[in-house]
């Protein structure tokens, strides 16, 4: 079957189809989901509603770029969607701890517990300050440095599913780099 | 000048670590739990498709519909009635028109 007869498939809403398609994007999508949000059953959610937007929205796809990208920008979007909402119930709940009405908090200003099976014991730490320091970079910035070096996607994947050209992309991820590099350095110093 | 060396080793210990994340598989039941979402969506998708025909609306429509046969009923004696009279009426030569059509 040719991906227009796969997309036709879907827009049919064929339960066949859209069994091939979690089975195909089912892991590929949640890789995306845990990159951008370290917490495994907060990534399930979000890889779920990734699927159910794909089926409600199918028709919106006009075959302009390939199946695959399509599905990684819904899933992108959907993963900053969360962590905008989880970073808006935690600075309110901060707010609230300090006008008195102390509910208990978690104190960290990171938006979910990190919770990835994937990060091995002895870089529970290092990873742990990544992941905030990625947190505090400019929304395109942070994107671009989670598909490409969290992701393990190519400069062109990613540039396909930012709809940015190849240079544009590079020249992004040298300043998340370097931005990172000044984060971490004060987040060291801070410490001694 | 220690401290600065240390502290780009710990950046770079850092950067490093991203390397040794492992993949984490996907739970078995994920297909399970997409797919009865998706039948879910389904189903609200074909509920949504009369949900604007609300009850008030449908009480309108019965209204209209009602009036409208009264009307049509009415209508309908009404011209069965006239019919009737001028079939008489031409039946036993009464008709006035016919008369004066025969005249010119």
């Amino acid at each position: 079957m040719t991906e227009t007869e796969f997309i036709k498939e879907l827009n049919l809403k064929s339960t066949v189809a859209y069994s091939k398609l979690v089975d195909d994007f089912q892991q590929k999508v949640f890789a995306t989901c845990i990159s951008f949000v370290p917490n495994k059953e907060d990534a399930e959610d979000i890889a779920q509603d990734v699927f159910v937007e794909v089926y409600n929205s199918i028709h919106k796809f006009k075959g302009d770029s390939k199946l695959s990208t399509w599905i990684y920008r819904i899933t992108t979007n959907k993963c900053l969607e969360f962590i905008r909402k989880k970073s808006t119930k935690k600075r309110f709940a901060f707010l609230q701890s300090i006008t008195g009405n102390a509910i208990p908090m978690d104190k960290t200003d990171y938006f979910t517990e990190m919770n990835h099976p994937g990060i091995l014991l002895e870089n529970k730490e290092l990873n742990a300050t990544l992941f905030k320091a990625i947190n505090r970079l400019p929304e395109s910035q942070s994107v671009i440095f989670t598909l490409h070096k969290v992701d393990g996607k190519s400069y062109q994947e990613v540039a396909e599913i930012t709809n940015k050209s190849l240079s544009s992309v590079e020249s992004v991820m040298f300043r998340a780099k370097k931005n990172l590099q000044k984060i971490l350095e004060n987040y060291y110093k801070n410490e001694h | 000048m220690k401290t600065n060396v240390e502290m780009n080793e710990k950046v770079k210990a850092t950067f490093d670590s991203l390397e040794s994340i492992g993949e984490v598989k996907v739970s078995p039941f994920f297909k399970e739990k997409v797919m009865h979402k998706i039948r879910n969506a389904s189903e609200d998708i074909k509920a949504a498709t009369y949900s604007w025909f609300t009850p008030k609306l449908q009480l309108a429509t019965l209204v209209c519909v009602v009036v409208l046969n009264i009307m049509a009923f009415n209508n309908l004696q009404e011209t069965t009635y006239d019919e009737n009279v001028s079939s008489f009426a031409e039946s036993y030569g009464l008709s006035t028109t016919t008369e004066s059509t025969l005249l010119k």
